[in-house]
């Protein structure tokens, strides 16, 4: 691995970064010119409807889709690495569950409280659900961070976050069970994850938060590529491992938490790109590995987004289903071609 | 790292008790009243059956497990376990946990025992380098740099270990069962290289060990763990004309066990003898 390979793969991929966002500009249920486009940057146009779908609807949605993809293919990261598991994801301590229960929670309140409409007509709207999913993150959080505090080694706090996830997740279910079909619908419609729910007003909130949890990642690079090597002889070369581990998780329910309360649980990035980045650098060095695995994560994000509005009418995909769909194939591929590359036998 | 220390004393250890603290419960102490010192350059070899607590009394001096009571002092300064920063600097640790990364070079690896020095980072200055390439060289490694680490043999993972904890530029290196898993050869040759390593560096070298015979051979000092806490120490022709050998294996439940380990050590004497 040079490190003049690694410069071109990251010129490569600003350039796919930027590409992508221009298409997802671009790209939507409504269909415009590219002249349309230059015009409204450039400030030139008089279409207002134009000028409103770029500013208001398809820039914050574009936006969100680059936090939310770089900040959970991060946490997805950071978790593969603490547990030195491969399928470890931002999901695994139980954050997204506990968002769940949260907007669980407020769905069914409001429907006992006359009906589904509650919802919607909630004095925040959109925000009743992202403060309900903040809250429930936040608990889960709490919980997991004291429990790392106590418990000495990873794997204990691995198994406990996963059995909290599924506390949780049963009681979502038992919730669900006991609402009617209408309410169900609309938590589960939470479920599929939606980045065009996230305006502007909640991008004010949800940027500095991300932007704060990438920073904190991107200084952990140098204790992270030490814990590689597993805790013990992370140790003795000097890394206080429990300390480190704390604040690995605290900066991933930090990011987990925010991202699922605006988007709704957003399956696969997290656990797929960092794997993705590893293939594509041939490297497990965090210093090249973090900033590769967060652009990684926005372009794959970016990529859904257009692909979920490709049926072109006004019908566009649930995310979730798009990431997955259209994403798991490709990291499939991109990780057979370069085992069968480098290791021509391997036994 | 060669500062003039007074009486050359690496490491001490005060009335050492090791063990395990338990919450609510009685420690298991392992071992008791352990006065132990490790002078500049010395090779020592601790043996022991399983189960006499070597990996603990390893840890412990390695500050990575608090002690029962006393305490453990290297160049001077008392091992911490809640200071492995510092700890990093005066002691390196050779461990037998298995490393399973994919895509890590020796390069790589090695570089991580410059942890203690280098910047927020983790990147390697022109002197970092310097001292990485030098301790390849003193491991016979210098042509392996580029190799992924993950696809060496288990004698060369060994070594480059070992390398690491070169680098990382100690006064004492600790080792935990270095030759385990390796054949005949590996064995021999990691053997050497510490007792050459001692020699030429003035490093002091603790390690643990299965194998009676090699490190006979190799060390200066042996330490003799037994069950039930006694640590017997002596130069090794010290303890071969006595019994420590036979007290110190002679665990088996059985006499025909234990008659087949005192028929070993008569002959291990005899051949030493010849010699």
């Amino acid at each position: 691995m040079t490190s003049k390979r690694s410069g071109w793969i990251f010129a490569v991929l600003a350039g796919i970064l930027i590409l992508a966002f221009i298409g997802d500009l671009l790209f939507g249920s409504v269909r415009l010119s590219f002249k349309d486009f230059s015009d409204v940057l450039l400030g030139k146009s008089d279409n207002q409807n134009v000028d409103y779908i770029i500013w208001s609807l398809r820039l914050p949605k574009a936006i969100t889709a680059i936090l939310a993809g770089s900040g959970l293919a991060l946490c997805g990261l950071l978790m593969q690495t603490l547990f030195r598991n491969p399928l470890a994801g931002p999901f695994v301590l139980g954050i997204s569950s506990g968002a769940s229960l949260g907007v669980a929670l407020l769905v069914m309140a409001s429907s006992w409280f006359g009906g589904n409409a509650l919802v919607q007509a909630l004095p925040f709207g959109h925000w009743g659900m992202v403060i309900a999913a903040m809250a429930g993150a936040l608990a889960v959080m709490l919980f997991v961070i004291l429990v790392s505090v106590r418990v000495a080694d990873s794997v204990s706090i691995l198994i406990i976050g996963m059995m909290f996830g599924s506390a949780t997740g049963a009681i979502v279910s038992l919730l669900q069970y006991f609402a009617d079909p209408d309410t169900v619908k609309s938590f589960l419609v939470w479920t599929f994850g939606d980045i065009s729910a996230v305006t502007a007003p909640h991008l004010k909130l949800l940027t500095p938060l991300v932007i704060a949890g990438i920073f904190a990642g991107l200084i952990l690079r140098k204790p992270l590529n030490a814990l590689l090597l597993g805790e013990n002889h992370a140790r003795v070369i000097g890394v206080n491992v429990k300390r480190s581990r704390i604040v690995i998780i605290l900066i991933t329910s930090l990011l987990t938490g925010a991202i699922t309360a605006f988007t709704g649980p957003i399956a696969f990035v997290g656990v797929a790109v960092p794997h993705l980045a590893r293939a594509i650098l041939r490297t497990s060095d965090h210093r090249r590995l973090t900033p590769a695995t967060l652009m990684c994560g926005a372009i794959i994000m970016l990529i859904c987004d257009i692909l979920a509005q490709l049926p072109a009418s006004n019908q566009v995909l649930p995310i979730n289903t798009v990431t997955a769909i259209f994403g798991a194939p490709v990291v499939i591929w991109v990780i057979l071609r370069n085992r069968r590359g480098r290791t021509p036998v391997e036994s | 790292m060669s500062q003039p220390q007074p009486n050359n004393m690496v490491l001490e250890s005060h009335d050492l008790a090791i063990g395990y603290l338990y919450s609510g419960r009685l420690p298991l102490v392992l071992a008791r009243h352990l006065h132990l010192t490790i002078e500049r350059g010395q090779v020592i070899g601790l043996l022991g059956p399983n189960g006499s607590g070597k990996s603990t009394l390893l840890r412990t001096l390695a500050g990575l497990q608090p002690t029962i009571s006393g305490s453990v002092k290297v160049m001077g300064q008392t091992i911490r376990s809640n200071q492995v920063r510092q700890t990093a600097r005066m002691l390196s640790v050779v461990l037998t946990d298995r490393i399973d990364v994919r895509n890590l070079t020796v390069f790589q690896l090695v570089s991580m025992g410059r942890y203690p020095y280098t910047d927020w980072l983790g990147r390697a200055g022109s002197n970092d380098n310097d001292r990485i390439r030098t301790a390849l060289e003193q491991v016979r490694l210098q042509s392996y740099s580029n190799r992924f680490f993950n696809e060496l043999s288990d004698g060369e993972q060994q070594r480059t270990l070992l390398a690491k904890a070169l680098v990382q530029d100690t006064p004492l290196i600790i080792l935990d069962e270095p030759t385990a898993h390796l054949d005949l050869s590996n064995r021999i040759s990691i053997m050497r290289l510490l007792r050459t390593l001692a020699d030429e560096t003035g490093k002091s070298i603790l390690f643990s060990t299965h194998d009676l015979d090699l490190a006979i051979h190799t060390a200066d000092h042996l330490w003799l763990l037994q069950k039930g806490g006694v640590l017997l120490q002596g130069k090794p022709a010290e303890l071969m004309a006595g019994e420590a050998f036979e007290d110190t294996f002679r665990t088996g439940t059985n006499e025909a066990d234990q008659n087949m380990v005192s028929d070993y050590f008569r002959s291990l004497k005899k051949r030493s003898v010849e010699e």
